[in-house]
């Protein structure tokens, strides 16, 4: 009798998981399943929004290059393809009557480095819109700079600094514009 | 005696279809997202190798097109072999002779088929001696072959033999390749292909009135090869196949610009 008892209490401690504690423990697993599952699409969209951030960059350095390539004498630029200036249009590089002060779309800083703001309006001759209606992504790329001449104490322009941003809207990603700063000297 | 073994009974096997049930359930789900996410996966994978691969051929494109028309004759002291130099930034056809100028056809007009929004050929030096290097879109490939200059050599025919596959799946010339392969692509981005087939290489010419594209009307008289400053180059490719879930086509357009480095012009 006493060992049967004995026997008893021993089974008793021996209960299995209830229901609920199924129940609760496969939902643990599940939501780190599903935290880790949410890994693949944000590795995904994370890669488009590099790849649309290199293609501003891309642009950015051929707009770059086509302003380097101008003389220091030279107060505009154009393209008559439109990619880089709108056709017909005079795009300009700062003004020699105000020297060493920024000239053209509104710059900000952030984190001590100066980047146009793009929360204000484009500034005519000084930005325009680009849109290639044979990009499959269907964007359009808002391009905007900032010019310094700078002149020397005897009044001649020895350099000038570009800093040029590109914006690449309309992705269904999200993204940023891209800023490059150059001084040029000739 | 009934009691403690009342409690330490184990799952009744309702209880356990009803747990197998909801196991089933979740497992099912999860598999279908893990399917969800490999197609996802492949997608992309193929996206990044057809934008890899586009970018390294419009990147040796373009190198090509920097470094045309090097070295001109002006840059040699004493007479030398017209192998030795190159004549022009980029070879046309008909008419080329290998010496000199003469004979040089207008771009757009008479330069059929070289050079030309889907063929081209640059003539220079990277190396060993002056090449012809031919690009060809044929059909949906571009083609690419690099032969050695020859005095009285034919660019057009001594090129056309060594022409090998460079970039595949180039969508440029879909309208006149394939309608149903356009259509697809229109429906999906109807902004694309409005004026037919996108030019691979669009030609901006030296004039007097600074550099303007070789077809338009104020560059009459100076849109012969020789005078070609800069090329823009536009690719547009799909990758291999659509996107696994949805089927559609996976497309990406690459741009640059080009541009001649003949000291003589």
């Amino acid at each position: 009798m006493k060992a049967t008892s004995k026997f008893a209490t021993r089974r008793a401690r021996q209960t299995g998981f209830t229901l609920i504690e199924m129940l609760m423990a496969t939902a643990i697993v599940i939501v780190g399943l599903v935290a880790v599952a949410q890994l693949v699409p944000s590795s995904v969209l994370l890669n488009s929004n590099n790849r649309n951030d290199g293609t501003a960059l891309v642009f950015a350095q051929r707009e770059m290059e086509l302003i380097r390539e101008q003389p220091l004498t030279a107060t505009y630029f154009t393209d008559p393809l439109g990619v880089f200036c709108p056709s017909g249009n005079q795009c300009l590089l700062g003004d020699a009557t105000q020297p060493n002060q920024l000239v053209g779309s509104p710059v900000v800083l952030f984190e001590n480095s100066p980047v146009i703001d793009y929360t204000a309006a484009q500034v005519p001759n000084y930005s325009f819109t680009y849109s290639d209606r044979n990009d499959p992504a269907g964007t359009t790329t808002d391009v905007r700079w900032a010019v310094v001449t700078n002149k020397n104490s005897w009044g001649v322009v020895i350099s000038r600094r570009i800093i040029l941003g590109v914006f690449r809207r309309g992705m269904s990603s999200l993204t940023f514009p891209v800023t490059l700063d150059v001084v040029l000297e000739k | 005696m009934s009691g403690p073994t009342q409690s330490s009974r184990g799952f009744t096997i309702l209880e356990l279809m009803v747990a197998m049930a909801i196991f089933m359930v979740i497992c099912a789900a999860m598999f279908g997202l893990l399917q969800l996410s490999q197609q996802k996966y492949s997608s992309e994978t193929q996206m990044s190798g057809s934008f890899q691969e586009a970018r390294l051929g419009i990147d040796q494109i373009l190198r090509d097109i920097n470094i045309s028309g090097y070295p001109s004759q002006a840059m040699f002291s004493k007479p030398i072999s017209s192998a030795s130099y190159a004549v022009s930034p980029f070879a046309w056809d008909p008419g080329y002779n290998g010496v000199d100028l003469s004979g040089a056809c207008q771009v757009g007009v008479s330069c059929d088929p070289i050079p030309s929004g889907f063929d081209l050929i640059v003539e220079t030096n990277f190396g060993s001696g002056v090449s012809w290097i031919r690009y060809q879109l044929n059909g949906t490939t571009l083609l690419r072959a690099v032969v050695p200059k020859t005095v009285n050599g034919d660019p057009a025919s001594a090129t056309l033999s060594a022409l090998t596959p460079f970039v595949e799946n180039v969508m440029n010339n879909v309208p006149v390749v394939s309608g149903s392969l356009a259509a697809q692509i229109t429906a999906q981005h109807p902004m694309m292909f409005q004026n037919g087939s996108v030019p691979l290489f669009q030609y901006s010419c030296s004039t007097p009135s600074g550099t303007q594209p070789c077809t338009s009307p104020t560059a009459a008289g100076y849109n012969q090869p020789q005078n070609i400053r800069d090329i823009d180059v536009t690719l547009i490719v799909k990758t291999p196949q659509g996107d696994m879930q949805t089927q559609s086509l996976q497309l990406m357009e690459l741009t640059g610009r080009g541009h001649r480095s003949n000291p003589a012009n």
